[in-house]
């Protein structure tokens, strides 16, 4: 009887003192990862002679996606769970491990109109016996466009998913740099037709950010056109030279093969510089979505 | 006082310079001591200073006549996706890989701040005593920025002493050791992998006029304990033989079995197998036999004819 009592308010008293509150900010993501013993699962039944009990131990990844979005948890390739976020945007996912180690986690969001997030990376010190716990997890918005080439006058359509209600910096880059402000619906939808006045032609990029956030949506590349001239047909991302508007293995495998290669096909050759090296590797895992 | 002042500032300027030029830092961590015949693990760790990368190219030397080369921990660095993985190259451990997505530093809830990336974990075995240097002679980091830029970092080096017994390390003039922030020193005893490599992905790409690739065999093996060492390649009944990701496998009028053998650095295997087709396909040999049969009605039909317009 003392035994189980002794156990009880060891494991209570353990609980209480091994819990952290370290904050950290990454580029504006306000980050703060907790460890508790177990992850509130029962106690398995005590007394006998038995090992003594180990609490599960376990990873949990909570903050903010879309409404109504997907978020799948990745772990060496593979996904090992997937959640639903709240009308809000709210999610929490959990897994239980089995190691005691720095694990790496990829997440990444998908909005209710099947648009990918970018991919957030996270390599995390678990302990046996004790959840970790990263809360404040800030997707950035999601991007589309209504086409990757347009005319000078124009109005060029960007659509995406945020938090309901959230002031947004839609920013194009290029021979011209311009930013619109644009604020989310209830539904987290927003929806900006920009005018492509007094841009010059060219190549640029656009993106979407939270106005408080630094960590910014996938960079879309789109093409401005004097009016003479026509558009070519271009995939949305460098690189998806197989055009399935994806860059995964199977474009890496491509890019492998090429890897130290001289004059490799212009389309996989991303940076133009006649060789496929780190550099085109990095633009790659840049723009990846798996 | 001034030749004091001029030294300090001599020493500053030259020694200094290369850690303090760059706030990113590349460096290495390990227990400072091991016995002779342990195993035991080195972190290649990346403080990022709160830059987002996602590529690096590392080579690191280290006494050979010292220490072995034994493997990585494929599961305890952010460098996943392999261009090269952990290999020994001209007598150096070069190690290439992209994290997607890119990173900027790690978490431990037992730490406060931003915690340094790890980028790779490589096992090394201890095979004679003295004091074994490790160092890079070359690093290339990239930052997550869709442009390939290179991220400007300083590099630090380890030492790590071998000594017989456990009781020449216990006499050694470093009473402390050395902990670096962001890593546990590490353990002398690196339990042995006796665990098989993960299943693998096993892909088979068409060859493809557009991309000048020929048809390739690509695989991507995963072992948590020691990494994978190498693979080998049966075709059919040929025999096993060493080859890298992506292979040409050529084209064949028949389709073929292909089975990659993933072997880890402890020595475990796991296989995995696919069937590759072949330009033969069933379709092709259906649509043969049809327009031969179709030929030969023709040709027996045109026959009967002429034979009977000469017979009337």
């Amino acid at each position: 009887m003392l035994n189980k009592s002794f156990k009880k308010v060891f494991l209570i008293l353990i609980s209480a003192s091994f819990v952290f509150f370290p904050l950290f900010s990454v580029a504006d993501e306000v980050l703060t990862v907790t460890a508790t013993v177990g992850s509130g699962g029962t106690p398995s039944p005590s007394g006998g002679g038995g090992a003594p009990y180990i609490p599960p131990t376990s990873i949990r990844f909570s903050g903010q996606a879309y409404p109504n979005g997907k978020v799948l948890l990745i772990k060496n390739k593979n996904i090992i769970a997937e959640v639903l976020a709240s009308n809000l945007g709210d999610f929490s996912v959990t897994f239980e491990e089995q190691i005691d180690r720095n694990v790496v986690y990829s997440l990444y969001a998908v909005d209710s109109a099947g648009v990918q997030s970018v991919i957030l990376n996270y390599q995390v010190y678990l302990s046996t016996g004790y959840l970790t716990h990263l809360s404040g997890v800030l997707f950035p918005p999601t991007i589309t466009l209504d086409r990757y080439s347009a005319y000078i006058g124009d109005d060029l359509s960007s659509f995406g998913f945020a938090l309901p209600e959230r002031a947004l910096e839609l920013k194009i880059e290029g021979k011209d740099t311009k930013t619109f402000n644009v604020i989310s619906n209830k539904g987290g939808v927003y929806n900006i037709a920009v005018p492509l006045l007094n841009f010059k032609s060219g190549q640029y990029k656009i993106y979407t950010k939270y106005k408080e956030q630094a960590l910014t949506s996938k960079v879309l590349p789109f093409e401005l056109l004097a009016e003479e001239k026509v558009p070519e047909v271009k995939s949305k991302i460098p690189g998806d030279c197989n055009f399935d508007d994806r860059i995964n293995l199977k474009d890496f495998s491509i890019l492998s093969f090429w890897y130290k290669k001289k004059n490799p096909p212009a389309c996989l050759d991303v940076n133009h510089d006649k060789i496929i090296n780190l550099i085109d590797f990095s633009i790659y895992a840049y723009y990846w979505t798996g | 006082m001034k030749k004091l002042l001029l030294t300090i500032l001599f020493t500053f300027l030259f020694f200094g310079s290369s850690s303090l030029a760059y706030g990113a830092e590349l460096y290495l961590s390990s227990p400072d001591n091991v016995r002779l015949g342990d195993t035991f693990e080195v972190s290649v760790l990346f403080n990022t200073e709160g830059e987002f990368i996602n590529a690096a190219d590392i080579e690191i030397s280290f006494n050979q006549k010292l220490l072995t080369f034994s493997g990585y921990k494929e599961s305890e660095g952010v460098l996943g996706f392999w261009i090269e993985r952990p290999h020994i190259e001209n007598g150096k451990i070069r190690l290439t890989g992209v994290i997607p997505g890119g990173v900027t530093s790690s978490y431990n809830p037992n730490k406060k701040g931003q915690q340094p990336v790890s980028l790779a974990k490589i096992i090394f075995n201890a095979k004679s005593t003295g004091v074994a240097n490790l160092y890079f002679t070359k690093s290339q980091i990239l930052k997550n920025d869709g442009l390939g830029t290179e991220l400007n970092h300083s590099k630090r080096s380890k030492a790590v002493s071998v000594y017989k017994t456990a009781e020449e390390i216990k006499e050694d003039i470093k009473p402390e050791p050395q902990v670096i922030e962001g890593e546990t020193p590490g353990v002398t005893e690196v339990p042995a992998d006796t665990e098989s490599p993960d299943r693998f992905v096993l892909e088979y790409f068409e060859s493809s006029l557009f991309l000048r690739i020929p048809s390739i065999v690509t695989f991507y093996g995963y072992d948590a304990g020691s990494g994978i060492d190498r693979y080998e390649m049966k075709i059919g009944n040929k025999d096993w033989r060493v080859v890298e990701s992506p292979y040409n496998i050529g084209e064949s009028l028949f389709k073929r079995q292909v089975t990659v053998r993933a072997y880890d650095h402890a020595g475990n295997f796991k296989d995995s197998t696919i069937v590759v087709p072949g330009s033969l396909t069933l379709w092709v040999i259906v649509i043969f036999i049809t327009l031969t049969l179709f030929a030969f009605a023709v040709y027996e039909f045109l026959l009967i004819y002429h034979r009977r317009k000469r017979k009337g």
